[in-house]
């Protein structure tokens, strides 16, 4: 297959996962959507690595995983706790009520 | 060649469809799902462009851990979806956004038709990829030696990043008295 | 290659990683602020001695591992741009941390690393180190943005600020792959190689540039990527906002200038991708200025304040890339004038950042009218602020001035004339709502008559802004004979060959 074919799939995950952050609200779907992002720029790069006969694109995409992991950690670790206060609130609401 | 040509659509059709998945699916459960698929895809694809050790780093880290992770707090946080909805909403923003894809995918595609060429000849850093992958039946060797010899300064500095997530990860998770 | 001897140039970065580090340790054991403030006030003077010993060996451009380590005039001059924040940033925080946060270790940890990816992203040759220093960078922002646990508006903000960060990367990485596609490395040098056979316009190299520079548009809140800035830094707290405002900022525009620079992309025919960036500096410019204008809450002022002064830095980078395939020498003057506006920049807005953090501190408040007659209140502070404002709006007798001018006369030189006729009919309109907070300081009635004392770590902060603007004021030809070099430095590894 020519390299313009794996370039194409990439820029059309890469544009799905735009569509997502920008249409969708919920912030689980829209860290989502740019892993769907950075895999398509992932694609393109194991595709160029594999035409240009060189390594240093897998050397990219090793690494972005790896960024990826680690921002995954944050957000996540982010959403959670904001979650956590929120739910906190509504307890702490509650107990007033009562008390 | 035809069997290279078949795979490569049937596996470009199912990427393309999952992935369409991840946005589309009201659940997030569902969207987290499609996404695993589309790696799994993706992996094959790497495979396809015989770069193993990618297709099982991908394997292993992005649908083991990452979306085990995803899965984990879209599960905990199922029944509280509409409390994280971000504010500022702009209600045409769903229209100007479908229209904005549609100019970027075919302006994207023109331009890959058109424009695409390779220049470059082989990386600054290691030898010929194919020579490596013949040489050593399998491209992890090659990567490898590119990772902690030319590459091991990046490679370095993604060891300070990983304690700058786990340190944030620790100031988020922490309990508030 | 790689020789032990390498590390020397990597040595401020390690002893600001290590720092970093002994901080860290000793957070666990002691939770007085005044220890951990003290050992990291007194921990930079190692980075900033290696900063100073290799700034007077050093003549030319270094390189090690690989080239992806270069260690030129222009990395040592944001070395020690960044270097300056880090201390600023100590000092300006131990009060405010003291009162809203419970975390001062992490917050310190947090900026130092922080600092740490922006020193690298300014010496990095390399995409993909340039991507990992960038990622360093902002992971510890993210966290900052989020450390006023009991506010959900600053959890919001960190939320924001992650997906935007985490897009503008992505959108980054993009550019970067098309890049690499083109020129089949990530190594700038050999990038810069190769565009030299990409005399006509190829319009691949201009989509990558153009995702490059969205990518980096996000990190500098460059007009149409600005959207959550006001957002992020309203609901961040005021340290970490300046930080943020100074930080980030002057790291973007580093790894941008070297990318398109120092990687030779003005090599191609550029001209729509010029075209492109000055209707950005122009909106920059316009919504910046415009939008602070109106703003009643002092920190959302100060965001789109910060948003317009990276207009002015787009200005001198559009001016830049016009002219460097005609008269590389002349074109440098537009990236010196770059580099004098950001450290300018950088004093002036820690300076004004610690006098707002001091004043909305003391008076409890962040609306502008919260600010009024604090001259019969606290009159040092709002001395000291007051010209760090005049400066940031270009008021003739301050440094900031100089700055504006620079930028201006090399822009005009460089052909950019109407850019320049935008830029200062906006710094007009700057003017006025940097002046409006002036004049409720100074004219108003205040609301109570007792005075403010400020604590002795902001005012001793505030007063040392104000100092640096004034010496930058009076060495103001200093300076430039720094950034000069540094400047052409970048264009010293293609011309060299």
């Amino acid at each position: 297959m020519p390299l313009t074919a794996y370039l194409i799939v990439s820029a059309v995950i890469f544009t799905i996962g735009v569509i997502g952050v920008l249409i969708r609200r919920n912030p689980l779907i829209i860290f989502m959507s740019i892993e769907l992002m950075l895999n398509a720029v992932n694609l393109s790069f194991v595709a160029l690595s594999h035409f240009l006969d060189s390594v240093d694109g897998q050397m990219f995409v090793f690494l972005v995983l790896t960024v990826a992991a680690a921002e995954v950690v944050v957000g996540l670790a982010l959403i959670v706790s904001i979650f956590r206060t929120r739910h906190n609130i509504d307890v702490d609401e509650m107990n007033v009520l009562r008390g | 060649m035809t069997f290279e040509i078949v795979s490569f659509v049937v596996l470009a059709v199912a990427t393309v469809a999952t992935a369409i998945g991840v946005i589309a699916f009201k659940n997030a459960i569902h969207s987290a799902l499609s996404l695993i698929l589309t790696l799994l895809f993706l992996a094959l694809f790497y495979l396809q462009l015989q770069a193993m050790f990618i297709a099982v780093v991908q394997i292993l880290i992005y649908a083991g851990a990452i979306m085990v992770l995803f899965l984990f707090v879209v599960t905990m946080l199922a029944s509280d979806q509409d409390e994280l909805a971000l504010r500022n909403q702009i209600p045409w923003q769903r229209m100007v956004g479908g229209l904005l894809g549609l100019i970027l995918v075919a302006a994207l595609s023109y331009l890959l038709f058109t424009g695409a060429q390779v220049t470059g000849t082989t990386a600054s850093h290691a030898e010929s990829l194919k020579q490596a992958i013949t040489t050593y039946q399998g491209d992890t060797q090659a990567f490898g030696m590119a990772l902690f010899h030319g590459f091991l300064f990046p490679f370095e500095v993604t060891s300070l990043l990983i304690v700058v997530a786990i340190l944030g990860a620790l100031v988020f998770g922490r309990r508030t008295n | 290659m790689f020789q032990l001897s390498d590390l020397y140039l990597l040595a401020p970065e390690i002893s600001l990683v290590l720092l970093a580090l002994v901080v860290m340790v000793i957070d666990l054991f002691t939770k007085r602020r005044i220890v951990i403030a003290t050992v990291s006030l007194v921990g930079l003077i190692v980075p900033v001695g290696f900063v100073i010993a290799q700034a007077v060996t050093y003549t030319g451009p270094r390189t090690a591992l690989f080239r992806m380590l270069v260690v030129d005039q222009y990395s040592l001059f944001f070395r020690v741009i960044f270097l300056i924040i880090a201390a600023f940033m100590v000092l300006a925080s131990y009060n405010y941390l003291g009162k809203y946060i419970k975390a001062e270790g992490e917050f310190y940890v947090l900026m130092l690393f922080s600092v740490v990816g922006m020193m690298l992203m300014a010496s990095t040759g390399e995409l993909i180190s340039i991507y990992i220093a960038l990622e360093l960078t902002s992971f510890p922002l993210y966290a900052m943005a989020g450390l006023l646990r009991s506010s959900t508006k600053s959890s919001e903000a960190a939320l924001k600020y992650v997906l935007l960060g985490a897009m503008s990367s992505a959108i980054l990485l993009y550019g970067f792959a098309l890049l690499y596609g083109l020129t089949g490395t990530t190594d700038l040098q050999g990038i810069a190689q190769s565009f030299k056979s990409f005399g006509n316009g190829n319009l691949m190299v201009i989509v990558a540039d153009v995702l490059i520079i969205a990518g980096f548009g996000f990190k500098i809140s460059a007009v149409p990527f600005h959207m959550w800035a006001p957002d992020i830094y309203e609901g961040a707290p005021t340290p970490a906002t300046a930080f943020f405002s100074v930080g980030s900022k002057a790291a973007g525009f580093a790894a941008l200038i070297r990318i398109l620079v120092y990687g030779g992309l003005w090599q191609a025919d550029l001209t729509p991708l010029i075209v492109v960036l000055g209707v950005v500096a122009v909106l920059t410019l316009i919504l910046g200025n415009f939008a602070a204008a109106v703003q009643t809450n002092i920190k959302r002022m100060m965001a789109y304040s910060s948003i317009a002064q990276a207009g002015y830095i787009l200005v001198g980078v559009v001016a830049t890339l016009t002219m460097s395939q005609k008269n590389h020498t002349a074109a440098s003057s537009g990236i010196a004038a770059v580099l004098f506006f950001i450290l300018v920049y950088v004093v002036t807005n820690l300076g004004a950042f610690s006098g707002i953090i001091a004043l909305s501190n003391l008076t409890g408040g962040e609306k502008i009218e919260d600010f009024r007659g604090l001259w019969h209140r606290s009159p040092l502070l709002t001395v000291c602020t007051s010209l760090c404002l005049l400066s940031l709006a270009g008021i003739p007798p301050v440094a900031g001035f100089f700055s504006k001018v620079f930028i201006f006369t090399a822009a005009w030189q460089l052909g950019q004339p109407w850019l320049v006729i935008i830029a200062l009919l906006c710094s007009i309109v700057s003017i006025v709502y940097y002046g409006r907070i002036i004049k409720v300081m100074f004219f108003d009635a205040p609301r109570k008559e007792e005075r403010l004392v400020a604590p002795i770590s902001l005012s001793t902060t505030i007063t040392l802004a104000t100092a640096a603007l004034l010496v930058l004021t009076v060495i103001v030809t200093v300076v430039l004979d720094a950034a000069n070099p540094a400047a052409l430095s970048l264009f010293a590894s293609l011309l060299g060959k």
